[in-house]
């Protein structure tokens, strides 16, 4: 059942949250200060860096959602059917229009579980300073319902798929999954969220996780979009990582009408390594905007961003990522590859790295290239028999497999393959 | 097998090549010598087909077959082989896999079945030995962080592959140590056979000493200004191109 609204705000926004949903009370309280500070935010407009190139449909905060709808058909579990046969997952959580459905689910309780009806009050602690949230974080932490929580205890190992579907609606309707991973002293956990739809229908996805990676702990987590060419995706991940946490976020975008997607990364314990990976095959009239904040709070921390994207026809990327070397934060290694191939006049392609360094003895380093496919290597390729086709795909495939061997999880990696391989056939 | 008569091209309204006629016969290996700047790496595009050459006047065909009128891929489809003077670098595309698909191109060019992955990999064994290459190689990237003698060997190893009837090696002895030229000149000779034939494109005779050419030709300011047997490059070697080149428009 959809929301009926009459004003410029949603319903819930303005009364709350939804009520017949058995929350606790200090979530409530954390509401009601959420409203508040909704309130004061407007919205981010061209002069905001991070926001500059983002074209987003101004009444996109009221846009509502869905309530007791649990909407699961045939279509729906034979696409759920489908992908758990992909990626051969034995531990999965399946959400549809943005409620979690057990039905379709498959997971062990002692490390995860759905992010639904009880919600532990430790979950508090994990929560971003609300004074600090932007709009879309705020209307997230107002009217999330769903999500996922995953706590892998110290030396344990855990590998999870969260699958999201969304299933056409005659409205434009939005979603706001509040996910929530930590992972104590040396765990480790691999997950995966795959957002798809079944439909060409428009609806905005705006998810909020929040990541905290413990001492010598490693996560794997790598995000597929193949969804509506209507959607409308934002997701912002929020990690930290304590002393030797190793982290590796692989952000793979094949079809979406908008996404945008922000990773922020704090270092708090020295020896701690993140890699940062992008992946964009955009083929019609969409856009992908990666955001990365890198904060080395601490020094004797790596990080390396690698986003690459193949743009045709009108699609667009925009990559904006700030690196923060602290005051202090000695030894740190940080570096920005932000990559682009234009198969079309028409595409086009914004690269934004920066590095704002207080420390004076650090390796930071930032390039861009935005091109053509290399015509010499083309001729190469053409001289030893192959097509101008089969040559194209060929050094397209090459381009991409730079970020998909960085990978790590075999599973997200024979995944991006297995779609390069579909897409890129001669 | 290979005929170029009267060959002229230019670059960008430079010409280059003012006249080349050459015949290359099955079985024949011919060595084309000549100073900085004379035409023979230009001659070895123009064949192969790239496109930044022009070619304004005469032909070239291969068992009869106008060659300049077809694609580069065709014309290696049909036999021609460049190895290259400085091989180019391709990130991210597995060399195993290109030299599968280039080998099924072929296959397919010419009516034969193709190989599966397993089939290709035991042709492959088979030819990485010939060139000495460790089978590592196959799993890289095309030539991306290999040295310049295993550059030239990833040529010769594609050559291998590919069996082509005419070869074209482009200066492939330049930055190569006397073991690595020994490895490529061995390969080379492994691959000669009467259906085939090479043209060999060098400054020096040490590669000759390694491979022994039926022909020597020498090219200045875009001709063949002599031509003669192995004894020329001897020749060459010992009083350089001076006394057989004339100033341009000279």
């Amino acid at each position: 059942m959809m929301i009926t609204m009459n004003t410029n705000l949603p319903s819930d926004v303005i009364s709350g949250y939804d009520h017949n949903r058995q929350f606790p009370a200090w979530l409530g309280k954390v509401r009601q200060e959420a409203i508040q500070h909704f309130h004061k935010l407007t919205l981010p407009t061209k002069k905001d860096e991070k926001w500059k190139y983002v074209d987003f449909p101004s009444t996109l905060v009221e846009w509502p959602v869905v309530e007791d709808q649990a909407v699961f058909n045939e279509t729906v579990i034979s696409l759920v059917a489908e992908k758990i046969g992909e990626i051969q997952s034995e531990s999965y959580l399946v959400f549809v229009n943005g409620e979690y459905v057990p039905q379709l689910s498959r997971f062990s309780p002692e490390n995860s579980r759905p992010l639904s009806l009880e919600i532990p009050e430790t979950f508090l602690d994990m929560l971003h300073s609300i004074e600090n949230e932007d709009i879309f974080e705020s209307i997230n932490t107002i009217r999330f319902t769903d999500g996922v929580l995953v706590n892998v205890d110290q030396e344990q190992t855990a590998d999870l798929d969260v699958i999201w579907v969304t299933v056409p609606s005659a409205k434009e309707i939005s979603f706001h999954p509040r996910n929530c991973f930590k992972l104590d002293k040396n765990a480790a956990l691999n997950i995966r969220i795959h957002s798809i739809s079944t439909g060409e229908n428009s609806y905005f996805m705006n998810a909020v996780s929040l990541v905290e990676v413990g001492n010598g702990a490693k996560l794997n987590l790598s995000f597929f979009a193949n969804e509506s060419d209507a959607a409308i995706h934002f997701s912002k991940f929020f990690i930290t990582c304590a002393e030797n946490a190793v982290v590796k976020v692989a952000n793979f975008n094949a079809a979406v009408g908008l996404s945008r997607t922000e990773i922020d990364v704090d270092f708090l314990g020295p020896n701690a390594v993140a890699e940062i990976l992008g992946l964009n095959y955009l083929v019609r009239s969409q856009t992908v905007h990666q955001v990365a904040s890198v904060n080395h709070v601490v020094g004797e921390c790596h990080c390396e961003q690698v986003v690459k994207s193949i743009l045709d026809n009108e699609s667009c990327t925009d990559y904006y990522s700030t690196v923060n070397v602290a005051v202090g934060a000695q030894l740190t290694v940080s570096n920005q590859l932000n990559q682009t191939l234009m198969l079309s006049d028409n595409a086009e392609s914004y690269s934004r790295p920066q590095l704002n360094i207080d420390a004076d003895d650090v390796k930071c380093g930032h390039g861009a290239t935005v091109g053509q496919l290399e015509p010499g290597e083309l001729f190469y390729l053409k001289s030893r028999g192959l097509s101008e086709a089969q040559g194209q795909l060929l050094l397209l495939k090459g381009f991409s497999q730079d970020v998909i061997n960085r990978v790590e999880d075999p599973i997200s990696r024979s995944l991006w393959t297995q779609f390069l391989a579909d897409r890129l056939k001669f | 097998m290979l005929t170029i008569h009267n060959l002229h091209a230019q670059i960008d309204e430079n010409k280059i090549l003012n006249g080349i006629s050459l015949t290359v016969k099955p079985g024949e290996v011919h060595a084309i010598m000549g100073p900085n700047g004379s035409g023979k790496s230009t001659l070895a595009k123009v064949i192969s087909g790239d496109s930044h050459y022009e070619v304004t006047d005469g032909e070239v065909t291969l068992e009869g077959k106008n060659i300049l009128d077809m694609d580069p891929e065709t014309r290696a489809l049909s036999g021609i082989f460049l190895a290259f003077q400085y091989p180019v670098e391709i990130p991210g595309v597995n060399n195993a896999e290109f030299l599968r698909m280039a080998y099924n191109a072929k296959q397919k060019f010419q009516g034969k079945p193709e190989a599966d992955p397993m089939q290709f990999d035991a042709i492959l064994q088979s030819k990485l030995e010939l060139v000495e290459m460790s089978p590592d190689f196959a799993d890289r990237a095309v030539n991306f962080g290999f040295s310049g003698g295993e550059k030239k060997r990833n040529e010769i190893l594609q050559m291998a592959v590919l069996n082509p009837k005419i070869a074209i090696l482009d200066e492939t002895d330049s930055g190569l140590d006397i073991d690595a030229l020994r490895i490529v000149a061995e390969g080379v000779n492994q691959l000669r056979s009467p259906d085939n034939a090479i043209i060999l494109i060098t400054h020096y005779q040490r590669l000759l000493n390694f491979i022994q050419p039926d022909f020597v030709h020498v090219l200045a300011n875009g001709q063949i200004v002599k031509s003669g047997d192995k004894s020329l490059a001897l020749e060459l070697e010992a009083r350089g191109y001076d006394w057989l080149v004339s100033p341009v428009n000279g």
